[in-house]
């Protein structure tokens, strides 16, 4: 009776795996034979559910990085052309204390 | 966008703009102050998220090559966010359906991470951005970012074993060898 009932267990267990356990493989994979995508689909949706919660910045674990910079003359005054900065390009004035028309670049 | 920009020079090697939006309200959007010192230049901006947050961002670049005062190329060397808020807010349906949020951002992206197209939506409505995620591990995410039909942004998402941490790697396809890393705490609450 002890064995039948390990047996059972150890059935049970494998079933599980197969149900949803088991790590998605990699983009790409065909689908093993008697897989389904019914099942996949399972085994994606348990996935995200690590996901849930609020989540806060921690900078002093992180490391960002930026594209390096480019910095033109515009013209014969003091006006520069910035390029490659993450937040876009812009042009910039170096000595005017009047407001002037900028283009934030696309 | 177009903005109008007032700009002062502070110092020798200091200057300061202000790009204030163009709705009529002549708020400042953000201030840049651009410091020249020897080889090394230091851009810190500061304004404030759609949101409302305030947030600051101090980029540090070395002279890259030979160059006339600003003017030139510069390598960026160190990225420093200061005491910026940010955060995402997350919750996920028993059929998979995620729905991620960004608050500062006022931004959300729903539904399910099978490798489609969502959009990014902010209070206005779709950016035009979309994120395509699928799961690639039991507590890994890639993905791809496009800007329209074009892919700007690749990255993956892993949560540690203990479930605390969330770690985002990210680059530009047009550099994919200068990544960035973002570490995120789940709030012990949620």
């Amino acid at each position: 009776m002890y064995r039948v009932m390990m047996l059972a267990v150890m059935l049970l267990g494998l079933a599980t795996v197969r149900a949803g356990e088991s790590p998605v493989a990699p983009a790409g994979d065909s689908l093993p034979a008697g897989d389904s995508l019914a099942s996949r689909s399972v085994v994606a949706d348990r996935s995200v559910s690590v996901l849930a919660g609020h989540w806060t910045y921690d900078a002093a674990k992180s490391r960002q990085t930026e594209p390096d910079l480019r910095i033109t003359r515009r013209d014969t005054g003091s006006r520069l052309h910035a390029e490659g900065a993450a937040s876009g390009s812009y042009d910039f004035d170096l000595s005017w204390a009047a407001p002037f028309r900028y283009r934030m670049a696309a | 966008m177009i903005s109008t920009s007032l700009g002062r020079l502070l110092s020798g090697i200091e200057w300061q703009h202000d790009f204030l939006g163009c709705d009529g309200t002549e708020a400042v959007i953000e201030t840049l102050t651009v410091t020249l010192s020897g080889d090394t230049l230091r851009i810190a901006a500061h304004g404030n998220l759609p949101n409302g947050s305030p947030y600051e961002r101090v980029v540090t670049y070395r002279r890259a090559a030979p160059g006339d005062g600003l003017v030139g190329r510069w390598h960026s060397i160190k990225v420093d966010t200061g005491a910026t808020w940010d955060g995402f807010v997350i919750s996920t349906a028993d059929d998979g359906l995620v729905t991620w949020r960004i608050p500062t951002d006022l931004q959300v992206i729903t539904g399910h991470f099978d490798g489609s197209d969502l959009a990014i939506v902010d209070a206005k409505g779709p950016t035009g951005s979309t994120i395509a995620i699928h799961v690639a591990g039991p507590r890994r995410f890639d993905y791809v970012m496009k800007n329209g039909d074009r892919i700007t942004e690749r990255g993956s998402i892993t949560i540690s074993p203990d479930r605390r941490w969330l770690t985002e790697i990210n680059w530009s396809v047009d550099e994919p060898d200068r990544k960035s890393k973002l570490v995120y705490e789940r709030d012990e609450t949620s």
